[in-house]
């Protein structure tokens, strides 16, 4: 993964977090070690709409004991998360 | 608001609400509303309130109805099924078209409720489904409400497990559910019930962006012309624990019950 696409993945994760949580903010202005749930007013209904958010954007299934808080805390955190599921299942970002 | 409240169903153990149409002579259809479940439930309460008054303020009749087992009709959740609510829509359509005098009746479902309302459609004499983000795939549906509650348990600190396969009845966030009522939603396929039904559908996806997702394609090319189908950009509000402005849902539903 180079650079530049680990940027996008991040920049892509801002981007769903603002459009599925309905935030009226730039996604710009969230940073990537932001704890969403104290710094972005995200209670655990709208963490799990960023869970399938990211699912969706990234074609990949987050299950099991995968399915934990500590996996979705940052933007970083769900970034990781997400490079994990796409260099495991071998298998490209979709288009938005 | 003029509305009536009434019992239904054997021994009066279901409850309901009228909403008269307020202009005319009388209504043509009513509309059923069937809600969701448990939780969404009690998040969009205040949703079909809203367009149950809207809908009587633009000359239809409306039944609202709380299925046995939850809210103000008669049982206990453990009680509650889709395959006895189903029978309850059955029941409060026949109650909607006695109220209202109308020959033709809607049964517009929110999510689980639209998929309740696809079942029940056939043999509730209905003419037509409005469906509100409906759950297509029950066994996903359940999965993810499972899920949901996980995060939320480990979010105030809890161990966020999920519930053991040979538990009898299990919680939903303080609903306690029937093993035989949970695999009776895991084995809920609405496209396959919406090919049962002969009449039209009307659906409303309710998103964060108004490209068709990839549950409304499915709808789309399984019904084909029978299908009515429209995105509105509104949060999710049957997730929502804080209100959310429905007015795009209710005006886009309006429109579709006018025209």
């Amino acid at each position: 993964m180079t650079d530049s696409a680990a940027e996008r993945i991040e920049d892509r994760i801002k981007h769903m977090i603002v459009e599925r949580c309905f935030l009226d903010i730039d996604p710009s202005t969230i940073d990537d070690d932001d704890v969403l749930i104290r710094r972005r007013d995200i209670d655990s209904l709208k963490l799990f709409e960023i869970v399938v958010g990211a699912e969706d954007e990234f074609g990949i299934s987050v299950m099991g004991e995968e399915f934990t808080v500590d996996h979705f805390r940052t933007v970083k955190d769900i970034a990781d998360c997400v490079r994990q599921h796409l260099s495991t299942e071998d298998a490209g970002p979709t288009p938005r | 608001m003029d509305e009536t409240l009434f019992r239904f169903g054997d021994g009066g153990a279901l409850f309901g609400a009228y909403h008269p149409p307020l202009h005319g002579a009388g209504a043509e259809a009513a509309v059923l509303f069937c809600p969701p479940f448990a939780e969404e439930k009690k998040c969009s309460y205040r949703t079909f309130v809203r367009a149950a008054r809207a809908f009587a303020a633009a000359g239809v009749a409306c039944v609202r109805f709380d299925y046995f087992g939850t809210g103000d009709s008669e049982g206990d959740f453990r009680q509650f099924s889709p395959r006895r609510a189903t029978d309850d829509v059955t029941a409060a359509a026949a109650k909607a078209r006695e109220l209202s005098g109308a020959s033709r009746t809607l049964l517009l479902g929110l999510r689980l409720g639209g998929t309740l309302a696809l079942a029940a459609a056939p043999r509730a004499g209905a003419h037509r489904v409005i469906l509100w983000q409906p759950v297509l795939d029950g066994a996903a549906f359940f999965n993810r409400t499972i899920q949901r509650q996980m995060l939320r348990k480990q979010l105030i600190g809890g161990p966020g497990a999920a519930p053991a396969d040979n538990d009898a009845v299990i919680d939903l966030d303080g609903f306690p559910l029937s093993r035989a009522a949970a695999d009776e939603i895991r084995s809920l396929d609405a496209l396959a019930l919406a090919d049962a039904f002969a009449g039209p559908v009307s659906l409303l996806q309710i998103s964060h962006n108004e490209t068709p997702s990839r549950e409304s394609r499915r709808l789309i090319d399984a019904l084909g012309d029978r299908l009515t189908f429209t995105v509105v950009r509104c949060e999710p509000f049957w997730n929502r624990i804080d209100l959310a402005d429905t007015t795009p849902v209710i005006e886009r539903t309006v429109s579709w019950l006018k025209g």
